[in-house]
């Protein structure tokens, strides 16, 4: 595991190479923000860098997700980086997404961090590709599952997504040939995110506080509450701050029907992954969130 | 039924944290009346200010599905412009937008100020008479009485700018000046927030947000008023205000001072407030 950067390590940031497969929906109305501000978080990060955005279905069709996300890094002046089309459903196959995962694993091995926040479609189609895939990647981080009910106000009755969407994939990526981080739904409630976290943006971009804010509130009207949790970012900040999360290593024992109903069961024949439960400081964790967001500016906002 | 045309003058950061939401209510209220047509929104803001009001008024309109509105003030290019350059350049096209709109439009506009005076002053100065571009004027006139409630925290206990004021006494339309009084009548606090909830959601977690961080600040309670509002309430339902005429320096103009049926007036406010943000955003 690798511990939290020093000071001096920060000055000359070891560079983690990133590649985002993810549901992204930010700028959709009434769709979650969540991949969006990942996305956003990893681009301020000095430490990081992104090799490529896979898209998959989730949070919406693929129909959605991949022009949702293409321009969301042309608003954010990052068209640089390649954003590929993936999986529409389970059954897809391959996708440029999937060759694109097991091509950048093959030719980075051992580098390719990859951060796994929407359905796992493309990884079991790279895996099922290439059975290498798994084993030439450093680690997947990923957010999804739960273990009980959410006792939550407006989240009692929510559908996992990333998981369920395509549980036989997930069920795959627990017992990949690499190391694998779960970040389940339980912890991500430490992280609200609401109109009193939302407020620092507005000191250092208006633009990606008003889009922020246009989404928080019209999540309002569904959930209740305009609230919603930085569930995505995760995943993400866990690549550079390990330590922030006590390693929790169990066996999860699902099948892919549980894991489809967004299940997630420990048992003794499970495949073992690492599953923190809580994050050793919130409020530091916070502020390493609002210090990436500081970075990046978008270009004219979303509209 | 015909719409009643109104320009308003407007200087509000609403929806950042911890700016005042009264004048983003009138605005809202304003939006939403089937009674009014706005023309356009001026927009003024001092200095650094602006950049924050014409976000917020961008973000406003978006959120409001009404992208089509004209709004002076907002600055072409915001990087290279200063705010007195955008702000000069808000006056021309005023100026013009006034000067083609009599010509083609038929009759004049209400102007509505409840905002800051720039652009109306700097357009001001580039015609014969600004009044008379317009069939009345309703401004919001601040400390014409002391306050004298608890929780009273409006910043500003001066009277309306007096280049401003002074083109409006000149003026030969109907002038209608609000003060505090009627506001007083009308509070935001936790009681009120109570009926925004079922009338609009996201308004009332952006008032529940504002109300908190007062509360939240020790030397402010956490009521507040909306001061904004009648003035806008008035333009969609005069008949809900006492108005008494007054004369001072030998020109006569109508003051409010007060608002007689609160009741009816909370109802028509949370009814065009329920309608606010029906429309889809998009990217």
């Amino acid at each position: 595991m690798r511990s939290r950067p020093t000071s001096s390590e920060r000055r000359y940031p070891p560079v983690i190479k990133v590649i985002v497969d993810c549901d992204n929906t930010f700028g959709l109305p009434k769709l979650p923000i969540d991949d969006g501000q990942t996305i956003i978080y990893l681009l301020g990060r000095p430490d990081i860098e992104i090799v490529g955005i896979t898209t998959t279905f989730g949070n919406s069709g693929i129909d959605d997700v991949y022009p949702a996300t293409c321009e969301l890094m042309k608003k954010l002046g990052r068209t640089d980086i390649p954003v590929l089309r993936g999986a529409s459903d389970y059954s897809t196959g391959e996708t440029e997404a999937s060759e694109f995962l097991i091509g950048k694993a093959a030719e980075f091995k051992g580098e390719i961090n990859l951060i796994a926040i929407g359905t796992m479609a493309n990884l079991k189609t790279a895996s099922d590709c290439d059975p290498d895939f798994f084993r030439n990647l450093c680690q997947i981080t990923t957010m999804g599952g739960y273990f009980h009910r959410l006792p939550y106000k407006g989240w009692c009755d929510v559908k996992e997504v990333n998981f369920s969407g395509d549980g036989g994939a997930a069920w795959r990526v627990f017992r990949a040939e690499c190391p694998v981080t779960i970040m389940s739904a339980h912890i991500c409630f430490a992280l609200p995110f609401g109109l009193r976290e939302l407020a620092p943006v507005a000191d250092w971009d208006l633009e990606q506080y008003f889009i922020m804010l246009d989404l928080l509130l019209e999540s309002s009207e569904f959930l209740d509450d305009a609230q919603d949790y930085l569930w995505d970012l995760l995943p993400a900040v866990y690549l550079s701050y390990p330590d922030l999360f006590p390693d929790r290593k169990i066996r999860i024992a699902s099948s892919p029907e549980e894991i489809e109903s967004g299940i997630l069961r420990s048992g003794d024949d499970g495949a073992e992954v690492n599953v923190p439960d809580y994050i050793l400081d919130v409020e530091e964790c916070y502020a390493i969130i609002n210090d990436a967001w500081k970075k990046v500016r978008f270009i004219g906002g979303l509209r | 039924m015909m719409k009643k045309r109104v320009i308003v003058n407007y200087s509000s950061a609403f929806g950042l944290p911890g700016v005042q939401p009264d004048a983003g209510m009138a605005l809202i209220h304003l939006l939403e009346s089937k009674s009014i047509k706005l023309d356009a929104i001026v927009v003024s803001g001092a200095g650094p200010e602006l950049n924050r009001v014409t976000a917020a008024i961008d973000w406003l309109l978006k959120f409001s599905g009404r992208t089509d509105l004209r709004v002076f003030g907002r600055c072409s290019d915001a990087e290279e412009k200063t705010a007195d350059e955008a702000e000069r350049e808000a006056a021309d096209l005023l100026t013009a937008f006034l000067n083609e709109s009599e010509k083609t439009k038929g009759g004049k506009a209400v102007l509505l100020d409840i905002g800051e005076p720039q652009v109306l002053k700097l357009a001001a100065a580039r015609m014969t008479s600004l009044s008379d571009y317009f069939s009345a004027i309703v401004f919001w006139n601040p400390g014409s009485t002391p306050p004298q409630r608890r929780g009273a925290a409006y910043p500003h206990g001066s009277l309306q700018d007096e280049t401003l004021y002074s083109v409006y006494t000149e003026s030969c339309c109907p002038l209608t000046s609000f003060g505090e009084e009627a506001a007083f009548q009308s509070p935001l606090d936790i009681d009120e927030l109570v009926d925004i909830r079922s009338s609009s959601k996201p308004l009332f977690y952006l008032l529940k947000d504002y109300l908190l961080c007062r509360a939240a600040d020790a030397n402010i309670v956490s009521q507040d008023f909306l001061y904004r509002l009648p003035p806008a309430v008035y333009l969609t339902n005069p008949e809900l205000f006492s108005i008494q005429e007054r004369t001072k320096n030998g020109f006569t103009f109508n003051i409010c001072p007060y608002i007689t049926d609160i009741k009816a007036y909370n109802s028509i406010l949370h009814s065009s407030w329920t309608s606010w943000h029906k429309q889809e955003a998009s990217l």
